[in-house]
């Protein structure tokens, strides 16, 4: 990738750097055009991979969060039907008493 | 299977650098969906059962507990990440200084290439001696070059 390097790619992945605060930002724009090619492509390969470790976080965060979202969706299902069957077990136990009672 | 494939084209896709910007917004946005749909999901369930379930659905342990272990290991992979970021600010730092040091070398070549102007070179070039100041070109300002033109 880092033959084919333009600006506005450049720009978008500064954009998404964590690695750069906003000031750093600003300096590394101003010297981009004074750049050599190897220290603009050695940039560039830093940038991405920045970018491709973003990106594979991002993937396991999405992994785990629709997992734990299954999840949570199947304790509240499994609460419903607990407390169902608690509640149907005390009216039951209730009923018992008052048959014993009569 | 289709898991397998879509991680399959997504580990491709992060090869290639060439959507990487969009990539990581794209995700960026799946995952704030994800988690607002989720929590969506959670309420609606809630409703469909206003006698068994409370109105909030963190307010069922279970689910509370779900969401601090999904908390913890989201928190875990970004830390995780953060080890990496520092290593990535180190490389900037360094190529930070290659680059101020290169800008500095080159605004020394220039100082030089205009001390070693002679006027015999300046004479030669046709530009009348008046103009230049014991024997040195102006250099512009704004270019940082000999002014021969």
């Amino acid at each position: 990738m880092s033959n084919n390097i333009d600006a506005s790619y450049i720009l978008k992945l500064m954009e998404l750097s964590q690695a750069l605060s906003p000031d750093k930002k600003v300096w590394w724009k101003k010297k981009l055009p004074e750049m050599n090619e190897f220290q603009r492509s050695q940039f560039v390969s830093i940038l991405e991979k920045e970018a491709k470790s973003k990106v594979k976080v991002l993937q396991k965060n999405i992994a785990l969060r629709k997992h734990y979202a299954q999840k949570k969706v199947k304790a509240l299902y499994n609460y419903v039907e607990n407390k169902v069957a608690k509640d149907e077990e005390i009216e039951l136990a209730l009923l018992d008493k008052e048959l014993e009672n009569v | 299977m289709s898991n397998h494939i879509e991680n399959h084209e997504q580990n491709n896709s992060v090869e290639n650098g060439t959507h990487l910007p969009e990539q990581a917004i794209s995700l960026k946005k799946t995952l704030e969906n994800i988690e607002v749909s989720s929590k969506k999901k959670g309420k609606e369930i809630c409703q469909n059962y206003p006698n068994t379930l409370p109105s909030d659905p963190t307010k069922v342990p279970a689910v509370r507990k779900i969401d601090e272990e999904c908390d913890q290991k989201v928190n875990e992979n970004n830390r995780e990440h953060s080890a990496t970021i520092k290593e990535y600010s180190s490389q900037f730092a360094k190529l930070e200084k290659e680059v101020a040091d290169n800008y500095n070398n080159q605004s020394v070549f220039r100082k030089e290439a205009v001390e070693n102007v002679s006027v015999a070179d300046i004479i030669k070039k046709g530009i009348p001696k008046s103009e230049a100041t014991n024997g040195r070109v102006p250099e512009n300002r704004e270019t940082g070059l000999l002014d021969i033109a």
